[in-house]
């Protein structure tokens, strides 16, 4: 095993190197040139001259990216064009925040879709197994901007439980416990729905499909409790998929969180993405890009090492 | 000089998903913001993503400058009733000869965190520093400095490259935002954008990306300002979160509501709503620079279309009555404004317009318009685009993102647009040279009687002769339609009622909080 975690590691470098030079490829190729959209109508010949002898824009493509990859290689992502601040800066301010909002998320998909898509396999074509299919309909079909308005308006503006925002802010920071982590409950709730879903419905098929096995039947007539038949002998099993696809759905929704952070004001990756692709700023769509990748790659990782803990004939 | 919104908008300032179920959930709520008397902090929400740079000496846009203006005091300011260059840091100004302008400082105004006094020095700095860098201001407020240099403590002489009437408006007041030498050698011009150490009522007590903690200056040179000892930025790119967080008690203060929002919070006497007639257009602008041979080429044609055009109805449907209808480039509070509707009614002429076009022997055509990603500017020129349509003018709209846009704008690529724009300097200079010029960065036009009547106001000293020869400008622009402007829109705040001191501006990046108090 351990030595397929090194096989893995030594593979991230190289998926990195590829995502590296395909985000700087996209950038370059799109339309809108990052020196006229920062300087705007504020420009002169020496002004755009300057910026873009500051960012390396006036040198050939390949010296651009081979000074931005040696750079990053020192742990230097460069300087935002637009924001004048670090790459580095900026990502340490909102890295933090994306995975907190990407945990809050996953936290409420996996303590909603465990014990549904449980309940819903042993109680086959019962009213909480349709509801269990209604629930993920709705959990496919709901975008998560549109789950947020609704969840905003009955728990915000309604009832009054929950604020709308300050995810991010000093003074919620310099609060208490709930005035720190309340604003994450609607945006979590949002953000999870969909992996809810994905999750409620997986986990679902594959307790019946490992309900239904022989091995299933042998620990029922050995007289072992309902208990322990499905947590330790049908979950178990039944969990590998379904921690692979949480893996997996967990660094997915570190670079997706855009509509959620624009509608709750969240400082995360996905808007400064967002902001930086509108206004071309490429040190930071190529810095964030990489980083996202990494936690994506980190997360593929983690899934296959649980593999081996879930499932012991699974050896590397 | 001119800033497009673009950077400091480029996601919708107005409503993501705020339809219907947006506005419901806005006003769904009866209950009165938590109110602590005595209170001296302030929240205040205002749009876009982040915040950036907030170093007058580097590009920044104009959500860094909502900031950047509470930090620093400038040179001067403008008193936007009087339509008046007012005394700030500069005491007095006079122009010996048409080349040179001597400037008084005031003395015994303290940088903050004990980096000494503003002197000439900092003055000489600063402006040295835009030339040696080669910063965005060359291109704009201080193209014409020649040299700059201190004379004693107190006095700063600087030399004109040519006679520049607009100085007092533009260099020293759009241009003339100076940073500490001190405090800029000693920390580095990257380190002073994040955060600046400035002369205003407010220092820097933190910065993150979408928050900016602003702490009262005690140091400040006006006595007993500014009133409130904290105030707080916040990013909030939704219009309809801000005001969600608003009626919550979650701030105090919001910037860039969504206009359609207006009608019922004017009812609410828990909010005050300042809503004043920006210094910003909605604005068509034509590429005459290319394609010779299209129909628009001809200067009937476009009269037809600023005829076809019914500006109260841009003003009623897009902005819900928040903005103001004009036809000409100067709007109220420049020096040379007259009035809104010079020329074309402002729910247009339709057979007017018939007419020209049958004049100009032109039955119809197609053409492509492009605009950016404002939502509300698409929704215009959908609008315009059945104005138009009715005197037999097809536009063929591409909504673009707004790097997109600019680039396609800026690069004169471009057939005809539809965009608006935020005037950031206080002069007419700013209004017309960069978008009539031959030589002007945002210009499609390339006409030299024109030219030579914008280099003639520039470089005239005397304001009258100035203002005289902006109305010339102005009618010309009418006559011609190289651009055809819809309105000015308003900026909007809405805010506790109990907030008192506050005074709104038609450039809201100047407005300063150092007045502003809780009742």
């Amino acid at each position: 095993m351990w030595s397929y975690l090194g096989r893995r590691l030594i593979q991230v470098p190289l998926v990195l190197l590829v995502v590296s030079l395909m985000t700087f490829a996209i950038t370059r190729a799109t339309p809108g040139d990052p020196v006229t959209i920062m300087l705007g109508m504020q420009t002169s010949p020496e002004a755009a001259k300057a910026m873009r002898e500051e960012f390396n824009l006036d040198r050939t493509l390949p010296e651009q990216y081979g000074l931005w990859i040696g750079k990053v290689l020192t742990g230097d992502l460069g300087r935002s064009m637009r924001l004048n601040d670090p790459v580095t800066t900026l990502i340490a301010e909102r890295l933090p925040i994306s995975l907190q909002l990407a945990f809050a998320g996953m936290l409420f998909a996996l303590v909603v879709s465990i014990p549904l898509g449980v309940i819903a396999a042993l109680r086959r074509n019962s009213w909480i197994d349709y509801f269990c299919t209604g629930y993920t309909v709705m959990g496919f079909a709901l975008p998560n901007f549109g789950l947020a308005l609704i969840l905003i308006y009955v728990f915000s503006i309604k009832l009054d439980w929950l604020p709308i925002t300050g995810i991010g802010s000093s003074e919620a920071e310099q609060g208490g416990l709930w005035k720190h982590y309340s604003p994450f409950i609607i945006p979590a709730v949002a953000l999870g729905s969909l992996q809810t879903a994905m999750l409620t419905r997986l986990l679902r098929s594959s307790m019946i499909d490992v309900l239904s096995q022989d091995y299933m039947r042998t620990a029922r007539a050995k007289g072992l409790l309902p208990s322990t038949i499905v947590i330790v002998h049908a979950l178990k099993n039944a969990m590998i998929p379904f921690v692979t696809m949480a893996a997996v759905q967990f660094g997915y929704m570190i670079g997706v969180q855009v509509t959620i952070e624009y509608i709750f004001a969240v400082p995360g990756m996905g808007s400064a993405v967002l902001n930086a692709v509108v206004n071309r700023d490429f040190p930071v769509i190529q810095g964030f890009t990489l980083v996202i990748a990494v936690f994506f790659l980190l997360m593929n990782i983690l899934a296959d090492m649980m593999y081996a803990l879930l499932d012991p004939r699974i050896r590397y | 000089m001119t800033s497009g919104q673009g950077t400091g908008r480029g996601i919708s300032r107005r409503a993501f998903g705020a339809g219907a179920l947006g506005t419901g959930l806005i006003l769904g709520t009866g209950r009165a913001p938590a109110l602590a008397q005595g209170r001296r902090d302030l929240r205040v929400g205002t749009w876009g993503g982040e915040f950036g740079n907030l170093s007058p000496v580097i590009r920044s846009d104009i959500q860094g400058s909502l900031v950047m203006y509470n930090v620093f005091d400038g040179l001067v300011k403008i008193n936007f009733k009087d339509r008046a260059v007012e005394p700030l840091m500069a005491l007095e100004w006079s122009n010996p000869d048409p080349l040179t302008w001597r400037i008084k400082i005031r003395e015994g105004v303290k940088w903050q965190k004990g980096f000494g006094e503003f002197t000439a020095e900092d003055v000489v700095y600063t402006f040295q520093f835009h030339m040696s860098s080669k910063s965005f201001q060359m291109g704009t407020a201080l193209f014409p400095i020649d040299t700059v240099k201190s004379d004693g403590k107190y006095v700063v002489e600087m030399k004109t490259k040519q006679p520049f009437g607009a100085f007092p408006g533009v260099t020293m007041g759009y241009g003339g935002t100076i940073i500490s030498a001190k405090a800029h050698k000693e920390m580095g011009n990257d380190a002073y954008s994040a955060t600046p150490v400035g002369n205003g009522p407010f220092q820097i007590e933190s910065k993150k990306g979408t928050e900016i903690v602003l702490a009262k200056n005690p140091d400040y040179w006006r006595p007993g300002f500014p009133k409130l000892d904290r105030v707080v930025y916040r990013a909030i790119p939704d219009s309809t979160t801000r005001l969600q967080a608003l009626q919550k008690g979650e701030l105090d203060f919001v910037t860039h509501p969504d206009p359609k929002d207006m009608k019922a919070l004017r009812k609410e006497a828990k909010y005050t709503i300042k809503s004043t007639p920006g210094w910003a257009w909605d604005y068509q602008q034509f590429n005459l620079k290319a394609k010779p041979d299209a129909p628009y080429q001809n200067k009937l044609v476009r009269q037809a279309i600023s005829y076809a055009i019914d500006r109260e109805a841009i003003v009623n449907e897009i902005y819900y009555g928040e903005a103001i209808a004009t036809d000409n480039q100067i709007p109220a509070g420049y020096m040379a404004h007259r009035q809104p509707m010079l020329k074309y009614p402002k729910n247009g002429d339709l057979k007017k317009a018939k007419e020209l076009m049958a004049q100009a022997g032109v039955k119809g055509y197609e053409v492509e318009v492009i605009t950016s990603d404002k939502d509300w500017l698409r929704k215009e020129l959908e609008l315009v685009a059945a104005m138009v349509s009715q005197i037999g003018i097809t536009y063929k709209i591409k909504n673009m993102d707004m790097g997109g846009f600019n680039s396609l704008w800026l690069n004169k690529k471009f057939e005809q647009h539809l965009e608006d724009i935020t005037l950031v300097a206080p002069d007419p200079d700013a209004t017309s040279w960069w978008f009539l010029h031959s030589k002007g960065n945002a210009s499609a036009y390339d006409v030299p009687s024109m030219d030579a009547m914008l280099d003639g106001a520039r470089s005239e000293l005397d304001s009258a002769k100035r203002e005289a020869m902006y109305h010339k400008i102005v009618d010309t622009t009418l006559e011609e339609c190289p651009i055809i402007y819809h309105c000015n829109s308003n900026n909007i705040q809405i805010y506790n009622s109990k907030l008192i001191g506050f005074e709104p501006a038609p450039q809201e990046y100047t407005e300063k909080l150092d007045t502003v108090s809780w009742s």
